[in-house]
């Protein structure tokens, strides 16, 4: 058993060495790196930073904040990190997501990281410099954190197996790198009034979440504001007195958890609940109109007496393009239609949903962004022909938001991030696609829509200065002029301006009073404007919305924890407490400048030269009666970037000391993952006992050792060709110490893999995925060894519901010739039923058919000293058919039946399955049922 | 590897783990002692942190010995030639002060935050308990490791205050107590708000500063409580005492001379950044580091800024005032000579990791105690 453990643990960090049976193989989607970056940088007193492209001005904008965020927390965490912090800038979220800093796929909401192997801070820019501060300090509160709690472990030479809870280390980076801004009141507001919140002693419940983020921040301003703000600092200063964070904590305040959390509770109900005083819910004076997934971007349209809005939504685990039936007096909630659907395809990769990024013109055209390939593209779809009409991409413009439509349909006006991450306006003309360049400065500049007869662009700005500085302000851009002008100057944010329908009224986004709700510009007797007048007074946050008429619009607002569509009548809302705030023009000045850190040397500004460092190394030796012991190790390095790797494998399997130098076991491998196309070679000396698949319980001594070189090139996200050519000199005993085989192992694989699956919580549930592979292993020497393998695994999954789906599977695996390989089936990951691994055969199909449903969302046991809850059951109905030969085929073997799996801790699936196997070529069912208990993802 | 299934490699792995965590228990037989060589008390004209020496430009490593666990900005104790170093794993390690021979070791369960004062043959520290919510009072005898303790609740984060006669311990939520050497306790007074301070007595009065900000007065003799007064914001730092003032900074960077007898401030100074550690003086001038890592000099009497020097890091540790330079450590692995007069750097001492505590000085001896639980001894050449 020891023996197998260690095979499969080389195969596993090897996969791209395919001379074996390729029947252990990996689909997934792609990191496509479309570009190399040519890194540089700057090296300031405490950090080296890293950048790319024109970016160098944001970097030592950075670099600035930066300092001056170490010189803030050295003081809160009375400590320094003495050693010098690598900090990575992205220009965009896009080319973020490219980076092998780390291995997984980065999702759309994260805004930076810290990664604890080599202490690198990854940040990519969004457009906004204050954003950019609160990331940068976010992520340097890790930094601090781990650094001081590493230190208080080690110098009271305790355990290092701990660390505290989420909760406590997102909750501190957001507390001490900003203030309590709109977005986290408006988060605590509805979790707090609506049932959703939860208290620190269930914490664990949302873990991972953003309202844990802002939990944990509230929770530690609470206990700055009641305890004093020493005690921040005291819970990492403890920590090293007891195992569990919940004695650290009492034991700092000196009061029980219970009470602790009472007392937050009761703060924050006196807080919110007299709110409802004069606020009110969505629900009360507007019409939902939604109901499921997360709803944006609203457009309203015309066409043909019915009318319809167009949004961006994710309903279903995809996010896509969607058509909404609109009623003004329907009773009921229409469903909506999918228009185009994304991330299935090249074209369609990604949406961003929570920036505005769908429009409608007058013409039926809707203009939509999206990602596709290396960045963003422009749409043009046609919702009266329902096809699509045009693609736009921008050579130096990566990331794109906010389109708008001028009047005519004719040109379209849009926010992009270039690549010196400027965020700046543009106008597109759609018919010749020529692009003009409105700003081109490092002021966040956004939302833009045309003014009054397309003359003029109205925008969102963070270029406020004065009084006001940073906050974000309306201004008008004159076309002819190039002159920009405030619009309004006040202490608020105001995001997506909207005229009426009749051009005479202009409506935004503001948070003035702590969450965004729908107000407007009020003019003087001059049509100058005068000041902001307040419309809605909502709980919770109005994100976007879309004009109907002129008293009706459609917003996509947030409550309960969704981003769901309201019809809002704006001559229906109490105007009692509505506010009136004049523009402060006197306070207003031009534009502030950011401070950037002087770095004039050369010895300070130099280009990146690779340098590898340890990401870890892993060494065991084991023990058994039967076996012995053995031993082994494996460690990797890379490169700063994470673009380069060596990986070294090495162990020993030998018996006695006389076999000790031929039993050596050695791997080494260069993967390189720096371009589009990622490759790697290798050598390797794998020696020992091999398990027969051919005799069951027999052994074979086996000695091969070669090199191998592979490149995998993706296409896209969803498609990739894999290839592989190995060489290898294989010595084996056919009959121990009497017959051996030898031969020199040529063998060449190619594979294409295509995955846009989504996956639920134990395995996909939508999409489809598949792998095509053919290769040839031949012995070029002594001709005792030439076969071909032919491998197609096509898996595809129909969504029957939300979490509901009918997975199909069919595959057949070839190898033929001379001293072909068998495959091996049997066992909960293919037929169940059969026992593991014990169907074998030169080729061999399997069929299935699997409905997989949910069965149990929460199941909560509490024993009189603990509780036990687990949670997310599911259920399959499953059929099952395959077959394995070698010449000439056997029989047909099955199975169906149920069973229940269980994702813990989203680290592994257990699986349990009972049914009855279909013996005999398929002639008959077993007598009795079996029982199957094991581990793994659903196929 | 067969070979490793012989027995007797596992037995001396396993004799080997053994042995390497055990350290040698302190016991000096012979130990003698009368009062110790230098001690943080202020009354009767002994100034705190100062030495009467010049320091030569000079200074020469003799040896470089660890210690089981890191240090808090404590200060290191030598007596009768051995040099007392406490850690935050719990162990005092006792060490010869010319050579670094260690000598033994005393072991606990916790963290030892504050200087160990020794009477006679009686090593006296305190221990914050692991997994517990009280610290321990030993009284620990050096001749034959007889160890007396006596629980403290809530443990102490502050220095323990000696005296000829007696010894005063504050522990975390704001109790003074009084012992006598004989291990009794005398008097207990309960100030109520938590506090980090290390006391000072001056003219039979002990006076520490507390998190909400409070100056306390307790009389020495009967513990009674003369006066609290709110002056600040919050007290982390310990507090000097000299010829009836009070020095102490808070943690927004404030410094107050205050009066003894009323608990009025005198003169206040922003420094802008937090104060942890003691505030040292010499010859009419005081010395202020702060966390932004700026040292000030100021005029005793009148609040009036000297110098300021600005050595970045972060200034936690107390520095050790010689007659010409200011011996000051730093958290960013650097300890500074500097100038007494001018604030200028003379010359920076650089080490592999974060300088902890204050320095120690003791029969030509300079000690150093670094992350990591590293003790430098330097010979000082005058």
């Amino acid at each position: 058993m020891l023996k197998k453990l260690l095979k499969y643990f080389a195969f596993i960090f090897f996969i791209t060495f395919q001379i074996a049976s390729a029947q252990f193989y990996s689909f997934g989607r792609n990191k496509v790196h479309y570009e190399s970056f040519d890194w540089k940088i700057i090296k300031t007193k405490h950090f080296d930073i890293y950048y790319y492209d024109n970016f160098e001005e944001m970097a030592e904008i950075g670099a600035n904040y930066a300092e001056e965020a170490y010189h803030d927390l050295k003081i809160k965490f009375d400590g320094l990190v003495t050693r010098r912090i690598p900090l990575i800038f992205y220009n965009t979220h896009i080319q973020f997501e490219q980076t092998n800093t780390t291995p997984g796929f980065i999702p759309e909401g994260v805004g930076g990281f810290f990664e604890f192997l080599k202490g690198r801070v990854v940040i990519p820019y969004l457009g906004s410099l204050e954003q950019f501060r609160h990331v940068i300090r976010h992520e340097l509160v890790h930094v601090f954190m781990s650094n001081k709690l590493h230190n208080v472990i080690k110098n009271h030479r305790v355990t290092t197996d701990r660390y505290p809870p989420l909760w406590f280390v997102e909750g501190l980076a957001e507390y001490w790198s900003y203030r309590w801004d709109t977005q986290a009141d408006m988060v605590m507001r509805d979790a707090v009034l609506n049932g959703l919140f939860v208290p620190l002693s269930d914490i664990n419940r949302i873990r991972g979440t953003f309202l844990m983020y802002k939990e944990g921040q509230n929770f530690l301003q609470f206990i700055s504001q009641t305890y004093g703000e020493d005690k921040i600092l005291l819970l990492m200063e403890n920590y090293w007195r007891f195992k569990k964070f919940k004695e650290v904590l009492e034991y700092t305040i000196g009061e029980d958890l219970q009470t602790i959390d009472n007392k937050w509770v009761y703060r924050l109900k006196q807080h919110y609940y007299p709110l409802y005083k004069n606020d009110y819910p969505h629900s009360i004076h507007s019409k939902k109109l939604t109901n499921e997934g997360f709803n944006f971007s609203p457009n309203y349209f015309k066409k043909d007496s019915t009318s319809y809005i167009y949004f961006i939504a994710n309903r279903t685990g995809y996010t896509s393009v969607y058509e909404l039936k609109y009623e003004s007096k329907a009773k009921k909630m229409f469903e909506p239609k999918l228009l185009i659907k994304g991330e299935k395809s090249a074209l369609f990769e990604s949406f961003h949903l929570l920036k505005p990024s769908l429009t409608v013109s007058s013409k039926g055209d809707i203009a939509f962004v999206n990602k596709s390939g290396g960045s963003d593209v422009i749409n043009i779809y046609s919702v009266i022909d329902y096809e699509l009409k045009n693609t736009f991409r921008f050579d130096n413009l990566i990331s794109l938001s906010s389109p708008h439509f001028s009047a005519d349909g004719n040109q379209l006006v849009f926010n992009a991030i270039d690549r010196k991450g400027f965020s700046d306006l543009f106008i597109l003309d759609v018919e010749n696609g020529h692009i003009n360049r409105l700003t081109n400065d490092y002021y966040n500049d956004k939302d833009p829509i045309f003014g009054k007869d397309d003359k003029t662009i109205i925008f969102s700005s963070d270029r406020t200065d004065g009084k006001y500085k940073l906050k974000y302000n309306l201004f008008k851009y004159d076309l002819s002029t190039h002159k920009v002008k405030y619009l309004t100057y006040v202490n608020a944010n105001i995001e997506t301006p909207r005229f009426s329908p009749d051009y005479s009224e202009l409506f935004f986004n503001c948070d003035y009073d702590g969450t965004f709700n729908i107000w407007k510009l009020v003019k003087d007797s001059n049509n100058e404007p005068k000041g902001i007048k307040q419309y809605s007074k909502f709980l919770t946050s109005v994100f976007d919305f879309t004009f109907v008429n002129d008293s009706t619009v459609i917003t996509s607002s947030f409550e309960k924890f969704s981003f769901q569509f309201y019809e809002l009548n704006l001559n229906s809302l109490p105007d009692s407490n509505s506010v009136f705030v004049p523009n402060e023009f006197n306070s207003a000045i031009d534009k502030w400048l950011a401070k950037k850190l002087s770095v004039k040397s050369k010895r300070d500004k130099l280009k990146y030269k690779r340098k590898y460092s340890l990401d870890y190394a892993v060494g065991q030796v084991l023990t058994d009666p039967i076996y012995g012991t053995r031993g082994g190790a494996l460690f990797s390095l890379s490169d700063l970037m994470g673009d380069d790797r060596y990986q070294f494998l090495i162990y020993n399997t030998a018996e006695v000391q006389s076999e000790f130098l031929k039993n050596f076991n050695i791997a080494i491998s260069r993967l390189n993952f720096g371009k589009r196309t990622n490759f790697g070679y290798g050598i390797f000396h794998f020696s020992g006992q091999r398990y027969d698949i051919r005799q069951s319980d027999q052994f074979f001594f086996e000695r091969i050792f070669g090199g191998y070189f592979s490149l995998i090139y993706p296409f896209s996200s969803f498609d990739r060709i894999e290839a592989t050519v190995s060489l290898a000199n294989s010595d084996r005993d056919v009959i121990t110490k009497l017959i051996g085989r030898k031969a020199i192992l040529l063998s060449n694989v190619i594979s294409y893999v295509h995955d846009n699956s989504l996956w639920g919580p134990t395995g996909p549930l939508d999409g489809s995925r598949f792998r095509v592979l053919m290769g040839y292993t031949t012995d070029i020497k002594f001709s005792n060894v030439n076969y071909y393998t032919f491998v197609a695994d096509y898996r595809k999954y129909f969504r029957l519901g939300l979490r509901t789906s009918l997975a199909t599977r069919a595959s057949i695996f070839i190898n033929d010739g001379k001293e072909a390989r068998r495959f091996i089936a049997g066992g909960s990951w293919d037929l169940r039923g059969w026992r593991r691994w014990s169907i074998r055969g030169e080729k061999l199909w399997l069929s299935s058919i699997e409905l997989r449903f949910p069965l149990l969302d929460r199941i909560y046991i509490k024993f009189p000293f603990f509780g036990l809850q687990l949670a997310g059951i599911r259920g399959a109905l499953f059929f099952d058919a395959g077959g394995a030969w070698d010449r000439k085929y056997t029989e047909t073997l099955g199975s169906l039946g149920g069973g229940l799996r269980i994702n813990l801790f989203r680290v592994i699936t257990l699986r349990y399955d009972i049914g009855k196997k279909i013996e005999k070529n398929f002639t008959q069912f077993q007598p009795k049922l079996f029982y199957q208990f094991f581990f793994g993802w659903d196929f | 590897m067969g070979f490793l299934k012989n027995k007797i490699f596992i037995y001396l792995f396993v004799l080997s783990v053994a042995l390497s965590g055990c350290a040698k228990p302190l016991i000096l037989v012979n130990f003698v002692s009368n009062y110790g060589d230098f001690n943080r008390v202020t009354s009767g004209g002994v100034k705190a942190f100062y030495t009467d020496r010049t320091l030569g430009d000079s200074l020469k490593l003799i040896w470089n010995e660890k210690t089981h666990g890191g240090y808090a900005n404590t200060f290191l104790r030598a007596y009768k030639d051995i040099l007392f170093v406490p850690d935050l794993s719990g162990i005092i390690t006792a060490f010869d002060f010319k050579t670094g021979k260690e000598l033994g070791a005393i072991k606990n369960n916790g963290e030892i935050r504050a200087a160990p004062i020794l009477y006679k043959t009686t090593l006296i520290f305190i221990v914050n308990n692991l997994n517990e919510n009280y610290g321990t009072l030993h009284f620990y005898n050096l001749t034959n490791g007889w160890d007396y303790k006596v629980k403290i609740p809530f443990g102490s984060k502050g220095e323990l205050l000696g005296t000829k006669e007696n010894l005063f311990v504050l522990a975390k939520n704001g109790t003074l107590y009084k012992f006598n050497y004989q291990r009794r306790k005398l008097w207990q007074t309960n100030a109520t708000g938590l506090t980090f301070c290390s006391p000072t007595l001056d003219a039979n009065q002990i006076f520490f500063g507390n998190q909400k900000g409070e100056l306390i007065s307790v009389d020495s003799k009967t513990g009674k409580i003369w006066y609290r007064r709110k002056i600040s914001a919050g007290f982390e730092g310990g507090i000097t005492s000299f010829n009836g003032s009070l020095f102490i900074g808070d943690k927004n960077g404030i410094v107050y001379k205050v009066s003894t007898d009323e608990g009025r401030v005198v003169w206040k100074f922003d420094t802008g950044s937090k104060i942890k550690n003691f505030i040292t003086f010499h010859n009419k001038q005081i010395f202020v580091g702060n966390l932004a890592g700026k040292l000030y000099s100021f005029n005793m009497d009148t609040g009036e800024v000297n110098w300021t020097s600005y050595i970045g890091g972060v200034i936690n540790a107390t520095p050790l005032i010689f007659n010409n330079y200011i011996v000051q450590p730093n958290l960013n692995k650097n300890t500074y000579i500097i100038d007494i007069n001018n604030g200028k750097i003379k010359r920076t001492i650089k080490f592999d990791n974060k300088c902890r505590t204050a320095p120690g000085y003791y029969q030509g001896m300079l000690y150093f105690g670094i992350d990591n639980g590293e003790i430098y001894a330097y010979e000082v050449i005058e």
